[in-house]
């Protein structure tokens, strides 16, 4: 189990309950929307009361003035949320795609070849370990402020995870699989469709799930470094002249983002691998 | 030791292939420096004058410290609040959407917000992160501690053991090789955090070297302390993993 969460990391192992499980049980729903409402509540009556700078701890209402505003400017306004929204949104996914597309053929093709495999793994796992955001500045100097270099930063971090968790799940086919597949003569373009692909699918998935979160967060360093739009380069932006109401309501949009995103791909990943031992003990959990 | 040896082969076939493809086409210094410019930029960031402001291991140590530092306490962190939250459920199953939330949020996003809170020095760096170390580590440390088989908790009942006790003798270990699953990737997600931080308000570190050598166009200084910052982190992970190897040696693998 703990080979199978190793590149699982940043999200999210609790939520093997799945989400919707979560909103079903509604003791613990309605609690949770009040220790909101209270945790709110507070907040703002302490921001009022001790009469914090609104540019230390901006109340709530102020947020939501702050997030309320940047959706109601025309779309194609700079101080509006549209455009930045899109493009740090457009940055990751475009990253995201291309990332793990090349991540998924190329473990598949290094799985196929044991020999490849043994001698890249370790700068493999070695690229994984290295904080690729490092190499922001340098995409920077290469691709221009434009969206080039974004969208190379969140490939990069993308394609790692999911290469090493292909690797991983294709290796995971276990012989005696192997065996009956050769044994009923298949091809072995049979046993990769019926038997190694479907082995490897929930790893695969498990990747995405890591690259998805990672693409976002290759897009807003690369914004932080340098950029001319976008919802990290608005954080930025907004911290120079001290809004920090309206940072938060960027965090705000951040987190549903990504948390969407997330959320789209378990929802996926469910449909698709309903029949997967992993999801089906996850179910039981 | 054939391996080792066809894996070093691989790397200096790698680097000589880049020197060789650097020449030939031509390329400019500026855009991609050969591999031998690379390790003059990385020597001579270690060999010129201590007080110069671009001394590199004065900077690796402000990077490091920072990330250690972080690391310990996020992890810390992150190990009591999970074990706290496993141990009062309904806690976890009220809290649950927000950590979920806070956990898909990008936590580097926070660095501009926590440069107005704490200043552009150390602590805010510091801050960011525990932040970031912070969360896999909870997230891993609830995960390990709730997967605890029930027979073994059953039994532990049947000797009327305490809660602590139980905690301590059985949930406790059961969990660590998931604990450590957390750490491994913090301890990466520390140096990653501590540059980014670096990125947005710093006036030392490697993170900060890195923005000022990109902005001089220094190609070759950049690519050595990306160089740096890999042997760093590939060092670091291989210090978690040893730690793993002996702590939880019990554990299936």
């Amino acid at each position: 189990v703990v080979k199978d969460i190793c590149w699982r990391d940043t999200i999210i192992d609790i939520s093997k309950r799945s989400f919707l499980s979560l909103a079903k049980d509604k003791a613990a729903f309605s609690l949770t929307i009040l220790t909101l409402i209270m945790l709110l509540v507070t907040w703002e009556s302490i921001c009022r009361l001790l009469s914090i700078p609104v540019h230390l701890l901006p109340p709530p209402s102020l947020i939501c003035q702050a997030l309320y505003k940047g959706w109601t400017e025309p779309v194609l306004a700079r101080e509006g949320y549209y455009i930045h929204t899109f493009y740090t949104l457009f940055e990751a996914l475009f990253g995201f795609s291309i990332g793990s597309c090349f991540g998924i053929i190329l473990g598949t093709m290094l799985s196929q070849m044991p020999t490849v495999n043994k001698l890249l793994y370790p700068y493999l796992i070695a690229f994984q370990a290295t904080p690729k955001v490092a190499l922001a500045p340098l995409f920077v100097i290469w691709f221009g402020f434009g969206l080039h270099s974004k969208v190379l930063l969140s490939l990069t971090l993308c394609f790692f995870p999911v290469l090493l968790n292909s690797i991983e799940g294709f290796n995971s086919v276990g012989e005696k699989e192997k065996e009956l597949m050769a044994s009923i003569s298949a091809t072995s373009w049979q046993t990769f469709r019926l038997v190694k692909v479907p082995t490897a699918l929930p790893f695969i998935f498990a990747g995405l799930e890591v690259a998805i979160i990672y693409s976002i967060f290759g897009a807003i360093v690369g914004e932080f470094v340098s950029a001319k739009s976008g919802l990290g380069f608005l954080i930025t932006q907004r911290s120079m002249t001290l809004d920090t109401s309206g940072m938060f309501a960027i965090l705000i949009i951040l987190a549903a983002l990504a948390s969407g995103l997330y959320l789209i791909l378990t929802y996926i990943r469910r449909r698709m691998l309903f029949w997967s031992e992993l999801e089906r003990s996850s179910e039981a959990v | 030791m054939r391996r080792v040896l066809f894996i070093l082969g691989v790397f200096v076939a790698m680097v000589g292939l880049w020197e060789l493809l650097v020449w030939v086409f031509k390329v400019h210094v500026l855009i991609l420096p050969p591999p031998s410019k690379v390790a003059t930029a990385l020597c001579q960031g270690f060999t010129i004058d201590i007080h110069d402001w671009s001394f590199y291991p004065t900077h690796i140590v402000h990077t490091f410290v920072e990330g250690i530092i972080g690391f310990l306490v996020g992890g810390l962190l992150g190990l009591l609040i999970g074990a706290l939250l496993s141990e009062f459920p309904l806690f976890l199953r009220v809290l649950y959407p927000y950590i979920f939330a806070f956990q898909a949020l990008p936590k580097i996003a926070l660095a501009p917000l926590l440069v107005i809170w704490l200043g552009i020095g150390f602590s805010s760096r510091l801050a960011l992160v525990v932040v970031v170390t912070f969360f896999p580590v909870l997230v891993n440390s609830i995960s390990g501690l709730n997967s605890t088989k029930s027979e073994r908790i059953e039994l532990m009942r049947s000797l009327s053991a305490t809660r602590w006790q139980t905690f301590r003798m059985v949930k406790f270990p059961s969990a660590l090789p998931f604990i450590f699953v957390g750490l491994r990737l913090s301890g990466l997600l520390s140096l990653v955090a501590a540059v980014v931080a670096e990125f947005v308000g710093g006036s030392k570190g490697l993170g900060t070297l890195l923005l000022y050598m990109s902005l001089t166009m220094e190609t070759a200084g950049v690519l050595s302390i990306v160089v740096i910052l890999a042997l760093l982190s590939i060092v670091l992970y291989m210090l978690i993993t040893y730690a793993t190897r002996r702590l939880v040696f019990w554990s299936g693998k």
